[in-house]
């Protein structure tokens, strides 16, 4: 990222410190994407998820004082895009007793054995939606710092010195975030399952 | 002998060295449990990581002239030191100051934070010293503690 002198990331924050909004708003232009991308599939809807780009940079730029430019940019608001989840996704309450609201029992056992048993279970299915109400509905379902952890692992494809990295934990505790986020995951699946038989 | 269902994670991970990975391999055709937890697993990343998403709707501009706009107001400010970090660090440094000053000891050195926060999300309070080594690799690997 960066590349011509004065306009790489350093040149941007520096100047951005001083008060030049072109200047900053280069630097959102720059990580606007990738911060959508987190928060978006972390919160799950847009609404909240424009919310949360806002809030991310306006943070970013109450901090910029405080951040070290020698180091990389997009750690560091990466960072304060987790922490904003984070602390959005524990102010939710969330609805545990069904994955969704206008599906009947049957349909949603079958919906849940494909996901179990087939891979790409939405391939060929009419309303493919559903599928995804239900990856969500599962999701929703995890702590807040798991179903971090978890998103920018499995669901960005980041490495786990990444995801340590925007959790401002030790790679061992984001490993063990995400192995904790699988397991809780199938136990519930696993619940909704028996629940189905009952 | 490790169980072969508590490699999965380091399977998914990428983490066996290729006979481990086989031999896992074998293990998922003869295991429903971890067959199912695969699958599982990849149909609910791909069906999120496939969901369109478009982009923010705000331009760039109009995110950063907002971002001044607030970022800069009294309120925001006054919040922004008021946050865990800085007060934390402040508490840290004039505690520093009254043990060094104050004439107190020192006492023995603390845990290490990451393995306190590692036990915290186990939901144990058995201290840390509590824990071998093989027990504590077994619960890195999904096994759960006592």
């Amino acid at each position: 990222m960066g590349g011509a002198p004065g306009n790489d990331d350093s040149g941007l924050i520096r100047a951005a410190r001083d008060g030049d909004r072109d200047a900053f708003g280069l630097l959102v232009e720059r990580y606007r994407d990738a911060v959508w991308r987190t928060v978006r599939r972390t919160l799950g809807n847009t609404a909240d998820a424009e919310d949360a780009v806002q809030e991310v940079f306006i943070r970013a730029l109450v901090g910029l004082d405080r951040f070290d430019p020698r180091y990389p940019f997009a750690p560091w608001i990466l960072r304060i895009a987790a922490n904003y989840c984070i602390d959005r996704l524990r102010r939710r309450k969330t609805d545990r007793t069904r994955l969704w609201s206008d599906l009947s029992e049957s349909e949603e056992r079958r919906v849940l054995e494909r996901m179990s048993t087939l891979p790409h279970a939405d391939e060929g299915e009419p309303d493919r939606g559903r599928y995804l109400e239900v990856a969500r509905g599962l999701l929703e379902r995890l702590p807040a710092k798991r179903r971090m952890a978890f998103v920018l692992r499995e669901i960005e494809g980041r490495e786990y010195a990444e995801v340590a990295a925007a959790l401002g934990v030790p790679e061992t505790t984001a490993r063990v975030r995400v192995w904790r986020a699988r397991h809780e995951l199938h136990r519930e699946f696993r619940k909704l399952e028996k629940k189905g038989e009952g | 002998m490790k169980r072969p269902c508590s490699l999965f994670d380091r399977y998914r991970d990428g983490m066996l060295d290729p006979l481990e990975a086989r031999r896992f391999e074998s293990h998922l055709d003869s295991c429903p449990s971890c067959r199912e937890r695969r699958l599982l697993l990849d149909n609910l990343a791909h069906l999120v990581r496939e969901e369109e998403i478009g982009t923010a709707r705000l331009a760039s501009r109009a995110i950063a002239g907002r971002a001044f706009d607030r970022g800069r107001s009294w309120d925001v400010l006054l919040l922004s030191w008021l946050r865990p970090a800085p007060v934390w660090s402040g508490l840290a440094a004039l505690a520093l100051l009254l043990l060094l000053f104050g004439g107190g000891s020192p006492g023995p050195a603390p845990e290490p934070a990451g393995l306190d926060a590692l036990l915290a999300t186990a939901g144990t309070e058995r201290p840390v010293e509590e824990f071998g080594d093989e027990e504590m690799e077994s619960w890195l690997t999904g096994g759960d503690l006592r």
